[in-house]
């Protein structure tokens, strides 16, 4: 499980820029800094789905287990 | 829109996972804006899957814009003066946004915002006493959020305390 976690990490990071700036900021034009290559997620799942409801955006749904 | 499900809980989130028949993890799950199963990447699959699944759903629904940044970090990439909401623990999010939206006029976009709802975890980061409440940062010069003040309202006050509140942190920043 660990394991194909990292796997599909690493999938995450490895996407093309534009993909990575896509998925982490859906809500306009990338910041200037600050991300690290990595997805900025929302813990707050209530919250997150109210936004893309809001935003008119789709919902990328991140499922994961540390067992 | 990227959600995290923590299902470390074998109860957490079992609403959802039956919705969208989740057997496994890691899995990513695709949904329209009304939460309608587009498309799935279970485990450990090859780039081209997953951005292939990104690219489509992306393209079919790009969206419009709220105020809301997703956390402290990408509202403090704005170089904005940062503005965390603290909601009240099992408020809407749709009814807040709808409200503020509505209420706050130009500090929408003066300031950037973010949203954390109130537990007594972030109460006591945060530094506040109950919620709802704003908490207002300047960004140091390595980015990091300086404090600048703190307003809370109570349920059903008029959103203009909230705007006064807000008008004068930003004053005495000045």
């Amino acid at each position: 499980m660990r394991t194909s976690l990292l796997l599909l990490a690493a999938v995450f990071v490895s996407a093309s820029p534009a993909l990575k700036v896509s998925a982490a900021h859906p809500s306009g034009p990338a910041p200037r800094e600050g991300h690290d290559g990595k997805i900025d997620y929302i813990h707050d799942t209530e919250f997150g789905l109210a936004k893309a409801k809001l935003e008119l955006r789709s919902a990328m749904l991140f499922f994961t287990a540390d067992w | 829109m990227p959600v995290y499900f923590d299902c470390t809980d074998k109860e957490a989130f079992s609403d959802l996972r039956k919705k969208y028949a989740v057997g496994g993890f890691p899995c990513v799950v695709f949904t329209d804006p009304e939460g309608k199963k587009l498309k799935e990447v279970v485990g450990a699959k090859d780039v081209g899957e997953f951005t292939s699944a990104l690219d489509s759903v992306a393209k079919k629904y790009p969206g419009r814009p709220t105020f809301w940044h997703n956390t402290t970090k990408s509202a403090a990439a704005t170089k904005k003066k940062v503005a965390v909401y603290v909601a009240k623990e099992g408020a809407d999010p749709i009814k807040i946004t709808m409200a503020l939206n509505k209420n706050l006029g130009d500090r929408k976009t003066k300031l950037a915002w973010t949203w954390e709802r109130g537990t007594a975890k972030v109460l006591e980061t945060r530094g506040l006493e109950s919620a709802p409440g704003v908490v207002i940062y300047d960004l140091g010069e390595k980015d990091e959020l300086k404090l600048l003040g703190r307003v809370t309202i109570k349920e059903g006050d008029d959103l203009k305390l909230l705007n006064q509140g807000i008008d004068d942190i930003l004053k005495s920043a000045k």
